[in-house]
């Protein structure tokens, strides 16, 4: 047997035991041509193979046989006693966080009562497309959301398991309030409240109490399908038919997406039972590890009950008269888009009949896209590259649209602000027609940028209309788009010279001034991380004035990050814990991105801005 | 990977209910049957230490963390069970040895190549059984074991080599 033999011998047990590579290797077939002692050997194995086959296939036709003796050795066993081995279980925890934990679940198990019916029968089965419509009918609701946070098994002591249980009431009339419950019971209770305009917390642990008026909508902007929409929206497996609490239930399952409120989940799956009867929910559920924890948690929501006929005295807060009042954060130390959008989720219409005045909205315009169902950041992201690489180039089509758009509107008779108004119109009618997963939509978005540019021209000192052409940039490029990074850059670059001297010369730092800044060191972290250590230092230096002190912590990593030149990722922005999956369509988008104002979740910022600290006299 | 019907079986044990361990029975025992027969390479030895596993797993599915994670739950059983029976094993072999019956030398025809596949280290026995008998392929057989797909494609390889090898060269006799 020659070197080449013995090398070649391998290949054949790859190709017996069907190795892709082995498979299809030209090499090995045309060793196997020239050498009868290798031909020999790929026989025999063969012939082994197929002894191999036959001897566990004797084996295996004895199966049903092992199993029945299996099955019949279970029918003498007791398990009458099943329960007092949880309590065993708990016996093992050692630290008071686990034992309260351990006994919640004991309950959990107890109450929810699942016992599994053994498949489909004949009989009611759940339409889940009409489950959404169904649930469209709700006006009022009360829910129960628990988070149970686990380290799974580990050496008595250590384990870690702890929960915590909010109880939600919603009416379309009166507003919400969300009651949290800890391990001492009642902790906190936040109201918000629509006839009184306001927004209440009671902190039940530190016996205070704040309110804050807060412009509301009328009704509230309810919508009990908001998580249960993705879920809806799948691809779902079902997952058959249970009893949960007595009452039968068909569910179903999406991997990939967490849908209820809680940490950021790793490999997330989420469930949606609804009862067979009524296709209400009944459970729902989100699980994973914690992303860069190595504990995993599970959120449930339960107990359900819908059109109880909530009142007003349901969402009247009780303040105990010891209570002490303490202040709100103050309006001009929060971020006025989120406000913007945050009051306006949902309930935006949008009027586009101006540019259907002005002719801008086209004839043969395709119908929308629907949303592509994607499970994950990855799918998005793929789908968002794929559409918007069949676009056209900005750059191509910039000079037909001016063109275009000054015989429809004569440009030189607009004024900045009229053309200012007509652009974020056409940005919002870009979002209507599918945004950036719509073939056709960028025309609009292109539009909008050529009318910003030209105002950004004519008032390139005006930091709004600066603001809203980086928008409309950001509405309509991906990250990899060509001229993302540059333009952008030195937009941003110029704002923020300016916003520095304005602030030199006594004008009092913003919230957009932050936005900005931290759109800068995101924009220069990749190739020039050291042109932007500067703006992290002023705005670290100007965080007590401008409001953005709760950031101290962000913007210290921004900064080291910068002076390690080791760019800085968008992630650093994104808020672990509270990012919803919807957001993850804008996720690629700098921290001032604020996408269209008709979205189905609000957009989350990583923190709440708090109160600037009182300067020092 | 999590297992939501899985999970309702195993809240539905530990209330008691036989009839949902029957359904976690036919669902996994197979799973249980081959590991332990490839660890142990002896049927009877695999149905009994299987067995075993089973009925392990009811009398202990409270101390299950993770509900949904009972497959990888009941197979760590399983090893272990296959593994104590081993060092039992080992300890016996040092005292006297009773003789052995025909039926118990070899349970199906095939004797050589029983013999061979119990001369295979464990190492290369498990991938080739499971590859065998449950028809996986080399990326299942590599997440099982939890080790990467190339080096169960090379572990499937070797295991093949080395049995052709005992088949052959007269090795195959205890």
């Amino acid at each position: 047997m020659t070197n080449d033999c013995e090398r070649m011998r391998d290949r054949i047990a790859g190709l017996v035991t069907g190795a892709a590579q082995d498979r299809g290797s030209e090499e090995l077939h045309r060793h196997l041509d020239s050498c009868a002692d290798c031909r020999n050997y790929l026989r025999a194995l063969q012939q082994e193979d197929t002894s191999l086959a036959e001897h566990f296939a004797v084996i295996d036709a004895e199966m049903a046989r092992r199993q029945e003796h299996v099955l019949q050795a279970i029918e003498r066993v007791d398990t009458s006693k099943q329960a007092d081995r949880v309590f065993i279980w708990r016996g093992i925890m050692k630290n008071r966080l686990s034992k309260v934990a351990i006994a919640a679940a004991i309950v959990l198990a107890a109450a929810m009562g699942i016992t599994y019916l053994g498949g489909r029968f004949d009989g009611t089965t759940v339409a889940w497309a009409g489950v959404a419509q169904k649930l469209d009918q709700i006006h009022d609701f009360i829910y129960r959301q628990r988070e149970i946070q686990s380290s799974g098994a580990r050496l008595p002591g250590f384990e870690l398991k702890q929960e915590w249980e909010t109880r939600s009431y919603y009416s379309w009339e009166f507003g919400s309030r969300w009651d949290q419950y800890g391990e001492m019971g009642l902790i906190g209770q936040y109201y918000t409240l629509l006839k009184k305009q306001q927004l209440v917390h009671i902190s039940t642990a530190g016996k205070t109490f704040r309110c804050r008026p807060e412009p509301l909508p009328q009704t509230m902007p309810l919508d009990p399908i908001g998580e249960i929409r993705p879920i809806l929206a799948g691809p779902y497996v079902e997952l058959g038919r249970a009893t949960i609490n007595g009452i039968v239930v068909e569910g179903i399952e999406v991997q990939g997406q967490k849908v209820l409120n809680g940490p950021l989940l790793d490999n997330a799956v989420s469930r949606l039972w609804v009862d067979v009867r009524t296709e209400l929910p009944v459970w729902m559920e989100s699980e994973g590890k914690i992303h860069g924890r190595d504990l995993y948690a599970r959120l449930i929501r339960d107990q359900f009950q819908c059109n109880v006929g909530l009142t007003e005295a349901d969402f009247t807060p009780v303040i105990p008269a010891d209570f002490k009042q303490e202040d709100w954060p103050t309006d001009n130390h929060t971020k006025p888009a989120d406000i913007a959008i945050a009051s306006a989720n949902k309930s935006v219409v949008v009027d586009f009949g101006p540019l259907q005045e002005l002719g801008l909205l086209s004839d043969d315009e395709a119908p929308p896209q629907p949303v592509r169902a994607a499970t994950g950041i990855k799918q998005i992201h793929a789908a968002q590259d794929e559409v918007m690489g069949t676009w056209p180039k900005y750059a191509d089509l910039r000079d037909s649209l001016r063109q275009e758009l000054d015989q429809k509107l004569n440009l030189k008779s607009r004024s900045v602000d009229e053309l200012v108004r007509l652009a974020v119109l056409l940005r919002e009618k870009y979002w209507d027609v599918g945004g950036d997963l719509s073939p056709t939509s960028y025309r609009y978005g292109y539009m909008a940028r050529v009318l910003l540019e030209l105002a950004h021209a004519q008032e390139p000192n005006d930091l709004t209309i600066g603001d809203e052409l980086a928008e409309t940039i950001m509405s309509i490029e991906t990250m990899n788009g060509e001229d993302f990074w540059p333009v952008l850059r030195e937009l941003r670059a110029a704002q923020f010279c300016q916003a520095c001297a304005e602030v030199e010369s006594g004008r009092q730092p913003v919230w957009e001034d932050f936005a900005r800044g931290c759109d800068m060191t995101c924009l220069f972290s990749n190739e020039r991380p050291e042109e932007a250590v500067p703006v992290a230092d002023w705005l670290i230096s100007h965080a007590q004035a401008g409001g953005w002190v709760a950031y101290m912590d962000l913007l210290e990593r921004i900064r080291s990050m910068l002076t390690r030149k080791g760019g800085l990722g968008y992630n650093i922005y994104t808020p672990a814990g509270s990012t919803y999956p919807e957001e993850f369509r804008y996720g690629r988008r700098l921290p001032s991105f604020r996408g269209p104002a008709k979205r189905a979740v609000v957009p989350s910022y990583p923190l709440q801005p708090q109160p600037a600290q009182p300067q020092d006299q | 990977m999590n297992d939501h019907a899985d999970e309702h079986l195993v809240l539905a044990c530990r209330q008691g209910d036989k009839a949902a361990y029957a359904v976690l029975i036919k669902k996994h025992y197979r799973h249980v049957f081959a590991l332990c027969l490839g660890i142990l390479a002896n049927v009877h030895d695999a149905e009994d230490v299987a067995q075993e596993t089973m009925l392990k797993g009811l009398q202990n599915i409270g101390r299950l963390a993770r509900a949904d994670r009972f497959e990888p739950w009941i197979l760590r059983i399983a090893r272990n069970l296959c593994l104590d029976f081993l060092r039992r094993q080992k300890r016996a072999k040092m005292l006297p040895a009773e003789p052995q019956t025909v039926a118990e030398a070899g349970t199906h025809e095939n004797h050589d190549l029983e013999r061979a596949l119990r001369r295979l280290s464990q190492e290369l026995r498990l991938p080739l059984t499971m590859y065998y008998f449950e028809h996986k392929d080399a990326g299942s057989i590599a997440r099982q074991l939890h080790i990467s797909p190339s080096l169960a494609y090379e572990r499937l390889k070797a295991a093949r080599q080395q049995l052709h090898a005992l088949l052959t060269e007269g090795g195959s006799h205890d």
